[in-house]
């Protein structure tokens, strides 16, 4: 779907009020609640109810507009991702989060560009993924969900291959690679070598101030004794501080969106691996659009 | 804001490659020296908004942290990673992506910078022969020509 022998599409992003102002801020999460057909609530076991909710796996999602789809139908083809990471979903391992000031589609932006990692995570997240990352880095679109994935440096997956022998981890798919399954608006699932799944959750606070949740996952293969078990509560520790740094690492640049995007004149321009973004902002307008 | 409004110290910008920092009311901005010659523009990015050099003052290319894009003397995006297979743009489109100037003003050791790039150059002049040390903008000067404020120093205005 990524076509780099031809300029990519030229999609027009919201005007910046929609980033600032905090009138347009109520009027968004009016036209949010209105005219999204689904949205994730939290995953099963959380303190959400309704009879308007359904599970997809123990991803719930709340039915907001009498004439939705079906849930399978508004997700399509990541229901079948999220049904596949969703088996991970028995082995939470850690939470966190972070909030920034920053409007939520800042983070949302953020989240799905594909090709910041060497110059905002030059440390953690590049290096992890394989270098001719450019070339196995597949992106697949469908309305305003994605999902990209990247291959993992080879030194990578060795030591996934090992934490997978030692921590006695299961795996939900035979892949040595990076995916990220985002879902309109605001959730994003990443998962790391077919194991570890992290379920993130974008929540608006304010115009300019937004809330990152994150909860991590690491399924057993049950076969867990006493020294698997010490094994996975260091491995959990490491890789919770890993998660963190990425995360650490994002939010002083959305920052700095926040407070330059209203002083920029120009509209802004996305490459072939900002596609992503433009189908949020076109999701977006549509939904802004509507009585 | 508008008008004219007080950045820095030349001495800040003596040498090539040298950039200063500031806030015009909500506007970032950004002087810097491409060899010899000062040069003014929006401290953001035309790519996707970042704000691009964050400390008062420093000595480097003008680039975004963002996704490395450097721009030249013009404000036109010269360096754009991945621009073969991502962008495409041709000198034209990186012509019409070219920062907004903003005008630079070099007097009695200070400089001034304005966000209309054709504002008249004489009124920072006037303000230093004239007062009393506190500028128009709301920034003072010692006796000695030094900065005791400015008002360029943090963002001010609506959030």
């Amino acid at each position: 779907m990524l076509n780099f022998d031809q300029a990519p599409p030229r999609h027009c992003l919201l005007p910046h009020r929609w980033f600032t102002d905090a009138s347009a801020y109520v009027l968004e999460k009016g036209a949010l609640a209105r005219h999204l057909p689904w949205r994730y609530a939290g995953l099963a076991g959380d303190d959400v109810d309704g009879a308007d909710l359904v599970s997809l796996g123990g991803f719930l999602f709340r039915q907001q507009v009498p004439d939705a789809p079906p849930l399978a139908e508004w997700l399509g083809p990541f229901a079948a991702d999220l049904l596949a990471r969703a088996t991970a979903l028995d082995s939470p391992v850690a939470q966190d989060a972070a909030v920034f000031a920053a409007n939520w589609k800042i983070l949302v932006e953020n989240t799905l560009d594909d090709f910041h990692g060497p110059t905002v995570h030059p440390h953690t997240i590049h290096p992890a993924v394989h270098a001719d990352w450019r070339q196995h880095l597949s992106t697949k679109r469908a309305g305003p969900h994605s999902r990209s994935s990247w291959k993992l440096a080879d030194a990578t997956a060795a030591w996934w291959q090992k934490l997978v022998a030692r921590g006695g981890l299961r795996r939900f798919a035979d892949q040595d690679r990076y995916d990220h399954v985002f879902i309109f608006p605001d959730l994003y699932v990443a998962s790391f070598y077919g194991t570890m799944v992290i379920v993130h959750r974008v929540v608006p606070e304010a115009v300019d101030r937004s809330r990152l949740e994150w909860r991590t996952f690491l399924p057993s293969n049950g076969l867990v004794d006493a020294k698997s078990a010490s094994f996975r509560r260091g491995l959990v520790a490491m890789l919770s501080a890993a998660a963190r740094q990425v995360i650490e690492e994002d939010k002083p640049l959305c920052e700095q969106v926040q407070i330059a995007r209203a002083a920029a004149i120009g509209p802004g321009i996305l490459g072939w691996r900002e596609q992503r973004i433009g189908d949020v902002h076109a999701m977006l307008t549509q939904l802004l659009e509507r009585p | 804001m508008t008008g004219w409004a007080l950045l820095g110290q030349a001495g800040d910008l003596a040498e090539h490659g040298q950039w200063i920092t500031g806030w015009v009311g909500t506007v970032p901005v950004v002087v810097r020296n491409f060899s010899g010659s000062l040069r003014g523009f929006r401290n953001v990015c035309s790519h996707r908004f970042a704000l691009m050099l964050t400390e008062p003052a420093g000595r480097g290319p003008l680039r975004c942290p963002y996704h490395a894009w450097v721009y030249d003397a013009e404000g036109i995006p010269k360096t754009i990673p991945f621009n073969d297979s991502d962008f495409h743009l041709d000198d034209t489109a990186r012509q019409a992506l070219a920062l907004p100037a903003v005008a630079v003003c070099l007097t009695g050791g200070l400089i001034f910078v304005n966000l209309q790039a054709d504002a008249d150059p004489a009124l920072p002049a006037q303000w230093l022969t004239n007062g009393d040390g506190t500028l128009p903008d709301g920034s003072v000067i010692k006796a000695d020509g030094t900065i005791q404020h400015r008002s360029t120093k943090a963002r001010t205005g609506p959030c």
